[in-house]
């Protein structure tokens, strides 16, 4: 079990401001290592980029446990529903010996929700 | 693994296109080399040669049969030199053939078979002698041919050679951005005892890539002379050269069709000079507007974000009168770049058109100024590798009997500013 645990209510994460959580584990043996990464990409018509902007490592000595974080995030990109751009965040973990990964959006906008664009 | 594929994939275009106008200029080097220059060189150094009495065998034209037949001068001259008897075939310099039977019967008439003429020997290499000290009458087509070929490598090679290292630059730019991130958290992690159930000692953060993020400039926040996205210059000198290397192509080609009277090729290639005929004309469009007048678009505020309330000036440089309407309008575009099969599209959508002014009044179109706000719920500027979101500011100046004034001047828009950070938010 690999799980991403976020400190409170948050729809959406400002521009700057502290995002903190935990991963939590429950395996068959203690992995050898538990990455956690922070990373923006773009969906829509064009092709896929993008960027991990913070990535972070512990190597757990049991085969369950929490391990803490706590990240300032980065000033942009926003999040944005445009009609040919879309810019996603998200919280990335994945472990090694045994492999899992797991992902979990966020939104980093002023809003409760990502910037929304209309062609006109 | 969208990220790395990305870049990869603007990596392998880059290289893919230094390739391919490589082998470009190679061919048009090698074209112009042994079509053109070696030609060339081989006449001046056959000012050394000696002249000898020849008496030419047979002459005639030798017709290579194609698509469409090419023509060469056929000859077989006997000389003595040094008491040595010698045959040589060479009319002139330059091998090949070409399309044109009238220049090579023109070249050849003065000779007739069984005649005495002059030839020229190379002195070091007697088996070596021509006829005549001329180059081959198709000699231009290889400048031509060899040159556009040749031209067209060079400034698709120097494109690929930039975008490669301009795309390295960006990437590693934030690969290092990633590993000095990394590597501060190895050194806290080795700092640490027993990392296992501890709380992250440190607060991770990241510092903006202005590569794809805009990030403020240091210092008070001054008014902003807006620069244009291209300068009317590079415009008109860039379809010139366009114009210049599609109508050479494809007027040579449609001569030859034109002669040959194959009208299926006339046709075919009619279109391409109709375009051809539209390249000169827009040449022809952009290089009287580098007469046009010249905006000055001054922005109040040099750190712009989302809620703005900015003040826009505009003034002419030079004579304004010309001018019958001016419209000056803030644009906010969103593009995404896409490989479709083997060819690359750029889509465009507005998503936001505000007019600044619009007037026909001489002394407003002179100079003036305006009070703009950008929407609170909007997107700052971002320039990814192949999506970008980008803010302008259009200059549209309708001029009578001319050219129109078109500007595109680019603006920034940041995004929003992190609470107590000195770049307070307007």
């Amino acid at each position: 079990m690999l799980e991403i645990e976020l400190d409170g209510d948050h729809s959406a994460y400002r521009s700057g401001s502290f995002l903190s959580g935990r991963i939590v584990w429950d395996m068959s043996q203690a992995p050898a290592a538990i990455t956690a990464c922070l990373s923006w990409s773009t969906e829509g018509k064009g092709d896929d980029e993008g960027d991990t902007v913070i990535e972070q490592s512990w190597h757990p000595q049991s085969e369950s446990g929490t391990q803490a974080f706590r990240w300032q995030l980065p000033r942009g990109p926003l999040s944005l529903d445009a009609t040919l751009i879309r810019i996603r965040w998200s919280i990335d973990c994945s472990t090694e010996s045994p492999d899992e990964e797991l992902s979990r959006p966020i939104v980093l906008s002023p809003r409760d929700r990502a910037i929304i664009l209309k062609a006109i | 693994m969208a990220i790395q594929k990305s870049r990869g994939s603007k990596n392998w275009n880059s290289c893919g296109a230094v390739f391919f106008f490589s082998i470009f200029f190679l061919l048009g080097v090698g074209l112009t080399w042994f079509l053109a220059i070696a030609p060339m060189l081989k006449v001046g150094e056959s000012a050394k040669w000696r002249e000898v009495v020849c008496v030419v065998q047979q002459i005639g034209v030798d017709v290579h049969q194609g698509d469409g037949d090419t023509y060469a001068p056929e000859v077989t001259f006997a000389y003595t030199f040094d008491g040595q008897a010698y045959t040589s075939n060479q009319f002139w310099f330059g091998s090949g053939s070409n399309g044109d039977r009238k220049a090579v019967e023109k070249a050849i008439a003065p000779f007739q078979a069984g005649g005495e003429y002059p030839c020229y020997v190379n002195p070091t290499n007697p088996k070596e002698a021509v006829l005549t000290r001329q180059v081959a009458a198709h000699t231009w087509l290889g400048w031509l041919f060899g040159g556009i070929f040749a031209a067209v490598g060079f400034f698709g090679l120097i494109a690929g050679v930039r975008g490669y290292f301009g795309t390295k630059a960006a990437a590693s730019k934030r690969f290092q951005t990633r590993g000095s991130l990394a590597q501060s958290h190895a050194l806290k992690s080795s700092n640490r005892s027993n990392d296992e159930g501890s709380s992250a000692d440190g607060l991770p953060h990241y510092d903006i890539d202005p590569s794809v993020c805009p990030v403020e400039q240091e210092g008070p926040d001054e008014p902003l002379i807006l620069a244009p996205k291209g300068s009317r210059v590079g415009t008109a000198i860039g379809s010139w050269f366009f114009a210049l290397i599609w109508n050479a192509i494809s007027w040579t080609i449609g001569y030859f069709a034109f002669r040959d009277f194959n009208w299926f090729a006339l046709v075919f290639i009619s279109i391409f000079l109709l375009v051809g005929v539209a390249t000169i004309l827009f040449s022809i469009y952009s290089t009287l507007q580098l007469w046009n007048p010249r905006t000055t678009v001054v922005c109040s505020q040099r750190n712009l974000y989302a809620g703005s309330e900015f003040e826009i000036s505009w003034l002419h440089q030079r004579k304004s009168s010309s001018i019958v309407e001016l419209s000056i309008e803030l644009e906010g575009e969103e593009s995404a770049t896409y490989r479709q099969g083997t060819t690359t599209r750029t889509d465009k959508s507005v998503f936001f058109k505000q007019t600044v002014v619009k007037t026909s009044e001489p002394t407003e179109v002179c100079d003036g100024f305006r009070l703009v706000c950008l929407p609170e719920d909007t997107m700052h500027s971002f320039q990814g590798l192949r999506n970008t979101v980008t803010w302008y500011v259009r200059v549209h100046g309708k001029i009578r009997f001319w050219p129109d004034m078109l500007d595109v001047l680019s603006i920034t828009v940041y995004p929003p500013p992190v609470e107590g950070e000195s770049n307070a938010r307007n």
